[in-house]
């Protein structure tokens, strides 16, 4: 509110006494930066995803679809892109389930609760995703504690490391806290009054979660899932170690081709796909949000 | 207000289940880091959890092995360059997108976040193609771009954030009584940004130590950082010394999360 009404109030005051040339040299520096590793950098993804494989690296410029045509014509991508899609909605699933049990917890439990629950979040969001996944493929290997629990509860037919299913477990442990913040900031800006009008009504505490709460934190579920969704789909070190080149998905495709076998063209064609999707679904969310609020 | 009779017991024991099922939940994050932590005091030659024995040789191990230590000298080296230049870069953006409002600078602070959303498997690449076209592949400077490119977008979010709370009459008076503009922006603006300029270089930092999926695809034989020696290490050998070197990690991390989040609260009061 005071940004938009300092923006709309403020600024043009000051604009008329300093020229545009400052605003230039201000933004100068970082444009540098961007232009170099970022405006460059995604020119040759896209520039290389429209060349020929053995005109990789030197040749003059080509110009063909065929990474594409390769990519949507063969059953081994279509697998590729629906297997990388169902993890990242398996790890969206469960980042939520387990997500807003704990963001309720950091809104609505008790005071002396928030801060510590709120460090537990925050440490592994900080913490280097491949010293986490390092303890993960300790607990989830073949002699690991978690794999030899299973083995002693009569689950040893379910396999964690090298697996889809230990691939999950890492995803989620590593993306959940996008999730967990944006719940607790939609469940935070939400009227308490609202949730104590219901129960001042006579309504239980499962009924006002279920008819009050819940429906007024959609949008937060609606920018955590979209988030948690994207970021996962992306994930390189998770499938990499737990996965054991087992489990394969556009990312690490891409390593891959990018590196031991030298293939640029394909490794940028289906870093654009993945562009396109990431695109794609967060446009979805903020049309979503968008209708909702406008209805 | 207290809960009588059957409701009142049903509210109790679906209290009691939440709490267990956020005790789960903690015990789910906290895991894997206690695995890396705990992991590196086993007596034994080979990873394994909970620790046997007790031994402090690994940490021993991890600091006489030079591949460790270059790559954590490359790593901090890295993160106080990348640091330094998102916040100074990183402010005097910020400042030009608040203070002077325009398609243009609209547009720029887009761009300037957008590497938040994008995947970074797609900046590793492109930056992969870049450098190596100029011939900067497997180098500092190269990989200090492309540590840039992720980190300060923290900092420039932090101080957005920070100067769009900043009263702009603050400096309008100051201008008026007579200060110029490098005056007032040194004197009045940098002061009470200390916060957010604060908060968003620990996060650039941090990001920037922490950071392993670009930086895999730029890493040579002159240039690599400890997390990507620890992802090539563990694909080959099952040694505690990498738990050590991973407890450090966790330890550093924390540490500096700790610092800020303590400073933060300190500022709201």
């Amino acid at each position: 509110m005071t940004a938009t009404l300092s923006r709309a109030v403020g600024p043009p005051r000051m604009r008329r006494k300093a020229p545009s040339r400052r605003v230039l040299l201000l933004v100068l520096p970082m444009v540098v930066v961007f232009a170099a590793g970022f405006a460059v950098p995604l020119y040759f993804v896209v520039r290389f995803s429209l060349e020929h494989f053995d005109a990789a690296g030197g040749q003059p410029w080509g110009f063909t679809f065929d990474q594409f045509r390769t990519i949507f014509t063969t059953p081994l991508y279509g697998n590729l892109i629906l297997r990388t899609l169902g993890l990242a909605l398996a790890t969206t699933v469960i980042s939520a389930l387990i997500g807003y049990p704990l963001a309720l917890a950091i809104t609505r439990g008790p005071r002396r609760l928030r801060a510590p629950l709120t460090a537990v979040v925050t440490i592994p969001l900080l913490t280097s995703v491949v010293v986490k996944t390092f303890g993960w493929q300790v607990l989830l290997s073949t002699d690991g504690l978690l794999q030899r629990t299973f083995d002693a509860v009569g689950l040893s037919s379910v396999k964690l490391i090298n697996t889809s299913t230990g691939v999950v477990i890492g995803l989620v442990h590593t993306y959940f806290p996008f999730m967990v913040i944006s719940l607790v900031a939609a469940l935070a800006a939400l009227d308490r009054r609202t949730e104590e009008a219901a129960a001042a009504l006579g309504s239980p505490p499962g009924q006002v979660f279920r008819r009050v709460t819940f429906p007024q934190s959609l949008d937060g579920l609606a920018a955590g899932s979209a988030l948690t969704f994207v970021i996962s789909m992306s994930a390189l070190i998770t499938p990499q170690m737990l996965g054991g080149g087992k489990v394969s998905t556009i990312v690490t495709v891409i390593y891959q081709q990018a590196t031991t076998a030298q293939n640029w063209p394909l490794a940028s064609a289906l870093g654009v796909v993945l562009l396109i999707i990431t695109f794609l679904i967060l446009s979805l969310q903020t049309l979503a949000v968008r209708r909702a609020t406008r209805g | 207000m207290r809960p009588a009779g059957e409701a009142g017991r049903r509210v109790r024991a679906g209290s009691v289940v939440f709490w267990v099922v956020i005790a789960v939940i903690v015990v789910f994050i906290l895991a894997p880091l206690a695995v890396a932590i705990g992991s590196s005091v086993t007596a034994t030659g080979y990873l394994t959890f909970p620790p046997q024995g007790f031994t402090l040789k690994w940490f021993a191990a991890a600091a006489n092995d030079p591949k460790f230590l270059d790559a954590l000298w490359t790593s901090l080296e890295l993160g106080v360059a990348t640091t330094v230049i998102s916040v100074l870069a990183g402010v005097l953006a910020s400042y030009a997108i608040v203070r002077r409002p325009g398609v243009f600078t609209g547009t720029l602070e887009q761009v300037l976040l957008s590497p938040i959303l994008l995947p970074a498997v797609v900046l590793g690449l492109g930056i992969l193609f870049a450098l190596s076209l100029s011939g900067w592949l497997g180098t500092f400077p190269g990989g200090l771009l492309a540590h840039v490119i992720i980190a300060s977008p923290f900092v420039t979010r932090s101080v957005l954030a920070g100067l769009r709370r900043l009263d702009s009459a603050l400096e309008e008076a100051s201008r008026s009584l007579g200060a110029g503009a490098a005056r007032t922006f040194c004197r009045i603006v940098l002061p009470s940004l200390r916060g957010a300029i604060l908060g968003g270089a620990v996060f650039a930092f941090v990001i920037s130590f922490d950071e392993a999926v670009v930086t895999l695809f730029l890493t040579g034989s002159g240039f690599t950082t400890l997390p990507i020696t620890i992802f090539t290490y563990v694909q080959y050998s099952n040694n505690p010394t990498i738990a050590a070197v991973s407890t450090v990690i966790v330890v550093v991390s924390a540490v500096l999360v700790g610092l800020v989040t303590r400073g933060g609260a300190q500022d709201e009061r």
